[in-house]
């Protein structure tokens, strides 16, 4: 179905007249994100900034049958907010209240508009003391759709992926009608957990959007430590890095650890496209956070640290540092984009190219090594460096495994080049035991022929249910 | 560290660097140079920018953590290579990379650079130019 004027007419009349933008400029700059997934424009733009405005807007497109497509950041890196029907685009920047904050019982309502960057801001300025988890995304990114996405963060190692840290949510249906779920079901004055009431938010976890439009959610938080200390190690081989990784977190002193391949550390430092690698450097950087009550537990943990990793050298593992981010900064102040999180990775974000994309993956630590190294073949193979975060999460039940590419989105050989990457590694990643994150649909067309039958029937009833006219983010998750 | 202090320790610019009489730093074939050779232009371009190391010359050969990098100390400019010094080189450090950058950071530095931590070979002289050239400040 088009948007007769009728139509525009009445959707001016809920948001604004200056809220709903049709020229081609415009649509054109919601069309695409950083990926190599082809550009499509929306028919219509409409900026929504109140619940209200977005139930009128959605009643009104299931009278007039036009598809919906949400978005914030856009900086998902899977293409989820490119409209793949036309049809509206619904920009919620503008909808960005922090509605509010229980610091006792470290909870906060947003808005799908709320940016990582604004809520660290609101939360340090009342004072509350508490903190969310940080992705390595820019401080622009919307902590809602992170959290629906299942992203993580830096206390993802803790707390695992991001949308268990969901104790509630706000949705607006498809047929313009509002339902809560978690403790917000039952209206209690604090949104405290999912738990225990029957779990309906995992109906809009990972679902891209595709079940119902969140408006609020409920984020649970954490303390900021008194005593906190980030700091790197250079390990020189791959086999040294995630035997760390997996071996780390039981000593449970850490909050945060992470490892980022060698190219990541000379796009930093300056280098546009890394070429080999000097097999003498270090193959990964393994980052460690650790937080503390107090300088003495501080100390403590920093012993436990330097003997696990003394340990490890004594193994004939090759390893230096750990060495404080301070200090390192003085050394190189280009590493200040590791000081404080959210960080702007510019290097990656602003690059002449103005093409990131990955395959984003989480998976069981066991099978990182087989991976990581069909991972790196595929990548070199297709002419791009090997470019890999890892990070456990979750105490190490599982960990994240990606691979990013920079290249030019001008050049059509490269942009071919990428995608072919990324689909083999997808199907390379499955076959190891590895499922993607931020699922972009191309994926989920590799998934279907795996999917559980019964997954498949229920996941299609449930999207039958919820959407019954195929207008929520229409194109994800269709299997 | 202060925001501006941040923003007077990033990249020393090259016209800056001729600005205020220093010789302008290159690394040769920068998509191949190592860990090393990129943190260690940092270090020199605020060395230089600051007056210091400006009567080094020679080739100095800078081995850390097993990568190694040889420093062309030029009458109009400072090169960083991978490839070997030519000939023999005025001066040449070895250590680990944690050496390196706690001598940089002037944690113990001088005792890590005469004293053990790092081996160092060359003459005193250019040593202690070096020395003083490689501050992270």
């Amino acid at each position: 179905m088009t948007t007769t004027t009728d139509v525009i007419r009445e959707l001016e009349a809920a948001v604004g007249a200056g809220q709903v933008l049709r020229d081609d400029a415009t649509r054109q700059t919601y069309a695409s994100d950083q990926t190599e997934n082809p550009a499509a424009p929306p028919d219509v733009v409409v900026k929504v900034t109140t619940v209200e405005q977005l139930v009128a807007v959605v009643k009104l497109a299931a009278r007039a049958k036009i598809p919906l497509t949400p978005r914030v950041a856009g900086t998902n890196l899977g293409g989820l907010a490119i409209p793949s029907r036309g049809g509206w685009l619904l920009d919620f920047t503008g909808m960005n209240r922090v509605v509010s904050i229980h610091p006792e019982d470290m909870v906060a309502v947003v808005e799908p508009g709320v940016t990582f960057g604004q809520l660290k801001d609101e939360l340090d300025k009342a004072g509350t003391g508490l903190t969310i988890g940080f992705p390595l995304a820019p401080p622009e990114t919307s902590v809602m759709a992170n959290c629906l996405l299942d992203g993580l963060g830096n206390l993802s190692l803790r707390h695992s992926a991001m949308g268990e840290w969901i104790s509630g949510l706000e949705v607006v249906r498809a047929d313009g009608s509002l339902l809560r779920t978690g403790a917000m079901a039952l209206g209690v004055p604090v949104p405290f957990a999912r738990a225990p009431l029957p779990d309906l938010t995992g109906l809009f976890v990972s679902l891209q959007g595709s079940t119902g439009i969140v408006a609020k959610a409920a984020i649970q938080l954490w303390p900021v430590p008194k005593v906190r200390e980030r700091s790197f190690m250079f390990a020189f081989d791959r086999k040294t890095a995630l035997r760390a990784l997996r071996e780390m977190p039981r000593l449970d002193v850490l909050d945060d650890l992470g490892s980022l391949s060698w190219p990541t550390g000379k796009m930093l430092l300056g280098v546009e496209r890394p070429g080999p690698r000097d097999p003498a450097e270090p193959e990964f950087f393994v980052y460690l956070d650790l937080g503390a009550a107090s300088e003495k537990l501080m100390a403590a943990k920093r012993k436990v640290i330097d003997d696990y990793v003394r340990g490890l050298r004594k193994e004939g593992h090759r390893i230096e540092g750990p060495l404080d981010v301070p200090s390192l900064v003085r050394l190189e102040p280009r590493l200040s984009k590791f000081s404080e999180f959210p960080t702007r990775l510019d290097f990656l974000l602003d690059h002449p190219g103005g093409g990131l994309t990955w395959v984003g993956t989480y998976g069981p630590m066991s099978r990182f090594p087989v991976g990581l190294e069909r991972g790196i073949e595929i990548i070199e193979r297709h002419g791009f460096p090997p470019m890999v975060v890892a990070r456990p999460m979750k105490g190490a039940h599982f960990g994240v495994l990606r691979f990013i590419e920079v290249f030019d989105k001008k050049d059509a050989d490269e942009v071919a080049r990428v995608a072919a990457a990324n689909r083999e590694l997808c199907d390379a990643l499955i076959e190891e035991g590895f499922i993607m994150y931020k699922t972009p649909a191309w994926a989920v067309d590799k998934y279907a022929a795996r999917l559980d039958p019964g997954f498949t029937r229920l996941l299609r009833e449930v999207k039958a249910l919820m959407d019954p006219d195929g207008l929520m983010n229409p194109g994800r998750w269709r299997i | 560290m202060q925001r501006n202090d941040e923003q007077a320790l990033t990249r020393v610019p090259p016209a800056s660097l001729a600005a205020r009489g220093a010789r302008p730093i290159t690394i040769l074939e920068p998509e191949r140079m190592n860990l090393l050779g990129l943190m260690l232009r940092g270090l020199l371009e605020r060395g230089l920018a600051a007056g210091r190391g400006a009567r080094l010359r020679g080739d100095i050969l800078v081995e850390a953590g097993g990568m190694r990098i040889t420093l062309r100390f030029g009458e109009d400019r400072v090169e960083i290579t991978r490839e070997p010094p030519r000939g023999r080189p005025r001066a040449r450090v070895c250590g680990t990379l944690t050496a390196l950058c706690d001598a940089a950071l002037e944690r113990g530095r001088v005792r890590a650079w005469f004293g053990g931590r790092l081996s160092v070979r060359g003459g005193p002289l250019t040593l202690w130019r070096l020395l003083v050239l490689l501050r992270a400040s």
